[in-house]
This record gives structure tokens, sequence and C-alpha cells, in this order.
């Protein structure tokens, strides 16, 4: 029998089976040598059959297949290793991802923090400009506070202590002479100091020659003139001879004080008011989230007013800016760029120099240039200005921060800053983009057959470079409709293309409808049918801008239009 | 007979100076002369006029910050006239280190911000009155 020591089981059992039923068969065994060594046999099995036909032995073929066993089962052992590699790698390959991912989400993390570290300092910047400001502004609006409280303090003095002592002074009479000649006067405006002292000098001359035995002539003229009278008026001569006329004149004296003191009142409280809104200028930003328009001359004048306190003694500034020129952007920012520049100019002149701020348009950019007549930047310094901590100014009044902010608030609005200095003056000159036009466009097409509406939108989507919006309507009615809405939301209709034969209104009617309501608009009219005669009407009447004969040519309809966008 | 008293008051501006005066005119008698000043030439002047017509300047109320002048340089000419005046400085915010020399050098009788109280004014007001 064969040796089977090495061959599994279920190949003996299959073996041992078919040697039992007489079977021809064919399996693999593996079996070790007397030296030990291992080797695989093919084995073929046929049992021999005598002549009675009865099984009586069996023939065995053995072919060795160590070879071919040992080379399958090291591929297989191969594929073991590159399959537990692949495995291997596929984990590799997933920690890798999230490792990747984690990566990618500290980056993001890191822009967003750069990004909000940017604005940060933007805002830090803008806070200590306004540090800068706050002084004087509190100065500013002290005067006019100061003057509403001594009002009201004098209100409350006249009506609590004056009135009542006056009063008991005072007949019933000589109270009507005081209440009328003080409704005849107007004397609301007190003259300045030293108009008052001209007035009082010439009503002294006259006291002393109409009576010349007054002792208190002098007091007197000081009195009349405070209140505002230039001279002796025939009234006051009247005046001057009764009894109680230093009574009548204390009770217009208080009745004129009390209407002044709400005069101040009230314009202190008008000053103090615009100098708080000036301060809105800053404060839009804290939640402007987009570029909005708003007026750059009220803008500037803000920014004036709260550097007022800086420039009102020894100073000037004269802004040029012509007063409705609308910008576009983050006004709170470029309040930032007026104010970090003059403040720079009235720094470096010590509070003593002219500003000139101009404006001028060249089509498609602003351009602000703030000029000063302060010293001189050093060429050396002029490249540098810019730069990030870059400062001339003592520790502790610069952050070297402020231009460089200015700069990148213009690049912020894609526009250019520029500074040139001479020994005569420093320039300034800040150039920003128009935005392109906000106000949209439109062409309104007309025709009940959609084929010939398709075909226009297509001629003239291919030529126009402009955004603008394509309306169509399919008869003159509903056309009436859509220019009524794009009238409503402020949209420019550049031009309405009418057909000319068209179930209900026709174009002729159409367009003088439109024209009559809205006399500006520019109408095409496309028409196979309309006579010469009719056509020549409606043009003399300036009803329609052209006729063009259906099929038109596509070049005659874009000149018209290109001829249009060009005035827009 | 004693001199004729006289109070000037100065300030730019003229919402402050006109309720300043009316404010003062308000308790004083006829008998002390107030004058209301808006520059520093103005109040220079005015000091020279007093001193030349014989009143006797007894209170100066300046502000400090002026176009053409420091409200302490107006005090210096009004004590260079006459030393025995009550100063005071009326200021938009308690600043300067020059209004603190003043007061070292000089003194001050009252250093007053806007807004300032009507009593304050009153108590530098009424010891002249007596």
């Amino acid at each position: 029998m064969f040796q089977l020591d090495e061959t599994d089981t279920e190949t003996k059992a299959f073996i041992r089976e078919n040697l039992k039923a007489f079977k021809s068969f064919k399996t693999e065994i593996h079996n070790k040598s007397k030296t030990g060594k291992s080797y695989w046999l093919e084995l073929y099995i046929q049992p021999i059959y005598n002549e009675k036909g009865i099984p009586e032995g069996f023939m065995a073929i053995e072919i060795d297949i160590t070879d071919r066993i040992e080379k399958e089962q090291l591929i297989k052992s191969y594929i073991q290793e590159i399959e537990s590699k692949q495995a291997e790698i596929t984990v590799i390959n997933e920690n890798l991802e999230q490792k990747v991912s984690e990566k990618t989400r500290d980056l993001e993390l890191s822009i967003i923090q750069i990004q909000k570290s940017q604005d940060e300092i933007v805002k830090k910047e803008k806070m200590a400009t306004l540090g800068v400001l706050i002084a004087g502004i509190a100065h500013e609006v002290n005067t006019p506070l100061g003057a509403i409280k001594a009002s009201a303090d004098n209100l409350d003095y006249l009506f609590s202590t004056d009135f009542t002592r006056i009063i008991n002074n005072l007949s019933l009479s000589d109270l009507k002479h005081a209440l009328k000649m003080y409704a005849q006067l107007n004397l609301i405006n007190a003259p300045s100091t030293i108009v008052q002292r001209q007035f009082a000098k010439q009503i002294l001359q006259e006291i002393n020659l109409h009576f010349p035995e007054n002792e208190n002539a002098f007091v007197l003229s000081k009195e009349l003139a405070a209140l505002g009278f230039e001279n002796l008026t025939e009234e006051l001569q009247l005046l001057l001879q009764l009894d109680s006329c230093q009574e009548i004149m204390k009770m217009i004296k208080v009745l004129l004080n009390i209407q002044r003191s709400l005069k101040t009142i009230n314009e202190g409280a008008i000053k103090s008011s615009k100098i708080i809104k000036a301060l809105n200028v800053y404060s839009h930003g804290t939640d402007q989230q987009e570029q909005a328009p708003f007026n750059l001359k009220d803008s500037m004048d803000n920014i004036i007013m709260l550097l007022w306190n800086k420039i009102k003694y020894h100073a000037s500034v004269k802004n040029n800016i012509p007063e409705n020129i609308t910008l576009t952007g983050y006004e709170d920012e470029l309040a930032q760029v007026w104010t970090n520049i003059m403040n720079n100019a009235l720094q470096a002149s010590n509070n003593k120099c002219a500003i000139l701020i101009d404006y001028t348009d060249t089509g498609n950019e602003h351009i602000v240039s703030i000029k000063n007549d302060g010293p001189k930047i050093p060429e050396d310094v002029i490249p540098k200005i810019f730069d990030e901590f870059f400062t001339t100014k003592k520790r502790g009044e610069g952050t070297g921060l402020g231009l460089n902010i200015v700069k990148s608030i213009v690049e912020k609005h894609d526009g250019k800053i520029t500074c040139e200095s001479t020994e005569l003056n420093t320039i300034f000159t800040i150039k920003l983009p128009k935005k392109m036009s906000s106000k949209k466009i439109a062409i309104l097409a007309v025709d009940d057959e959609r084929i010939i509406l398709d075909s226009l939108r297509i001629q003239i989507e291919k030529s126009f470079k402009q955004e603008y919006l394509f309306e169509l309507a399919e008869s003159a009615e509903e056309a009436l409709e859509v220019i009524d809405d794009l009238v409503g939301e402020g949209i420019e209709l550049l031009l309405v293309i009418s057909d000319y034969q068209m179930p209900g209104m026709k174009g002729d009617e159409f367009a003088a409808t439109v024209k009559a309501k809205f006399a500006h608009l520019n109408i095409v009219l496309l028409t196979g049918q309309i006579t010469e005669e009719k056509s020549v009407d409606l043009l003399n009447r300036n009803i329609v801008l052209k006729v063009l004969q259906k099929p038109w040519k596509e070049k005659d309809l874009l000149d018209v239009i290109h001829s249009l966008v060009a005035n827009v | 007979m004693s001199k004729n008293k006289a109070i000037l008051i100065i300030d730019d501006e003229f919402i402050i100076l006109e309720s300043l005066r009316i404010q003062i005119s308000g308790i004083l008698p006829d008998s002390i002369l107030l004058e209301a000043a808006s520059s520093g030439d103005e109040s220079i002047q005015l000091i020279d006029d007093f001193y030349y017509s014989g009143h006797e300047l007894a209170l100066v109320i300046s502000d400090y910050h002026l176009d053409d002048a420091k409200g302490t340089d107006i005090l210096k000419h009004a004590i260079s006239k006459f030393p025995e005046v009550q100063k005071v400085i009326l200021t938009g915010q308690a600043d300067t280190e020059q209004i603190n020399d003043f007061k070292t050098h000089y003194g001050l009788d009252g250093l007053f911000t806007k807004p300032w109280d009507f009593v304050d004014i009153k108590n530098i007001i009424l010891p002249i009155l007596n």
C-alpha cells in the first residue's frame, strides 16, 4: 500500500472508498521519503479484472508532482501575503484619508482665524482712530451741552426768581406796556459783543442828548445794546420818560432772555446731535455686511466735524466734493481712510495746515484727492508709508498700522492709493473704480409668435456684453403690464421691440400708448405689413425709433441696441 | 468812592457767551459792569479799557481754547493790570498741563468744565458783590 503519512484524512478516505469499490480514480498524495524529504505524487488507479470480470488487483501510475505543488504553494503564500498587505494598505489609506481631512479642517479653521484676526486688526485700528478723536469730540459736544445746561438753569432762575420779583413791582398797565413792546421787538438774535459795544456807544450818546439828567445812562446803554437795540428808538424815548421805566425794561429783558435761552437750547441740541450723528460714519460697519451706496460729501463732512476740534483754531479744510456723488462701498471703512489721512496731516503740522479735498470723475473711476500744505514727507519715507508697522510718530502716538490699513481698505474696494509730497504740499490720491452700474438694463420683446421672440433673444444675447434682462410678452396688453413692472422696480428699459400685426392691440397703437405714458422709451417696430406711409408717420411723430421690415437684418437691430447702450 | 467793579466773560462760542451773560446779568446789580468778549484781542482791549476808565476788573471767566489766544494768556494780562482779579477758566475738557502750570504759578479761583453748574458761577460771583 501507499505511504500516506502526509496526506490529509479526506484524501485518505477517498482512496479507501474507491479501492473498496474497485473504482478507477485520480488523486494527489503527499508522502515522505525515508530520508524525510517531502514529495507529492499524482496517482492514477485502475482496477485490474480477471477473465471472469472479477477484479483482482490494481494498476497504479505515479507521477512526481512535487515541483508543481511546491510552486503552487509558493504562489498561494505570495497571494496570501499580497492580500494581507492589501488589507494593511486599506487600513493605512483609511487612516490617511482621515488625517488629510483632519488637516484640511485644521487649515480651514486657521484661515477663518486669520480672516477673523485681520478683521479684528481693522476694527482695532478703527477703535484706535476713534480713541484719538474722542477727546476732541467730547470737547465739541460739551460746548453745546454747556450752553443747554446754562440756558436751562437760566430759565429756571428767570421764572422762579426774576419773574416773581418783577411782577410784584409791576402794575397791570406797566405789564401790558412791557408785553406790547416785547411783541413788537424782533431782537431774538443777540448781536455780537463788538456790535453790542458800538450800539451801546450810540445809545449812550442819544441818552445824554435827550435825557442829560439821567444818572443811569451808562448802564442803561449797555443793557439796551445787549437786548439788541441799535439806537434810542421813539418807543424807548417814550419809555424813558415813564416812572416805571426800569420795571418795564426789566420785564422786557426777562421775556427776551426766556426766548433767547429757549433758542440756545434748541441750537445746542441740534449742534450736539449733529456731532453724534457724524459718529455714525464709524458705526455703520459693525453690521454692514455688504457694500452700500452713500453720499461722499456728507460722509466727508461728518469726518470734518469729528476732527473739527483739531481744525478750528489754526487749520482749515475745504471740501470740494460735489453734492450728488454717490459711492458704493463700506462707508465706515472708507471713513477711516479719510480720517487717517486728514488726521496725519493735522498731526504732522501741529494742527496748522490747510487741507483741500477734491473730486474728479473719470467716467469709470472716482478720484478723491486730499491735499495739505503741511511738512514734506521725505523721499526715502514715501515708499514705506503704506508698510505694516512703519511709523514716524512717537511711541504711543501711532500704531504703524494706520496707512497700511488705509491701503488694505482701498484695495478691498478694488482701488488704489498713492502719495506725492513736495515742499509745497502732500497729496494723497485715492482712485476707486465705479461699480458696474447697479441700475439694471432690460430689453422687452413683444410678438405673438414664439419663434420670433426666441430668435430675437438669440441675436441680442450673442452680441450684448453688458448684463441685462430680456423680457418677453406675447401681446401688447401683456407688454404694457411688463413695462409698468420694470419701471416700478427702477429697472432701465433700454428698448422695446414690438411686432406690428398682433391679435388685440396692434404695434402702432401699442407704441403710441407706451410713448404717452413713458415718453423717453425707445421702440423698434418689426413688421411685414405696415405701409411706407404709416411707418414714415410713426417715425416723424417720434413714436418709434426705427421700423424694421421682417425678415430683418441682425446687424440693423444690433446697431440700434449698441447706439442706445453707448448712451446709458 | 471805590472804583466801579467790572466782570469780563470770554468764549468764542456765541451760545456759551450768551447763556453765560444771561446767567450772570441775572444775579448782578446794575452797579457792576458785565462785558463779554469772543476773542483774545477783544479781551485784551477790554481789560485795557477797564484800566484806563478807572474800573476795577473783579473777575475774568475765560474759555481756554480761543481762536487767537489761550484763556491763560488773557488771565495773565488781566493780572498784570489788576493783581487782585479773580480768575476762572471754563473749558470743554479738563485737559492740559498748561492750565495746571498756570494754576501753580498764578493761582486759579475756579476751573469749570462745560457743562458747568449755575451754583459754581453764583459761588464765584456772590463774594464780589459785597
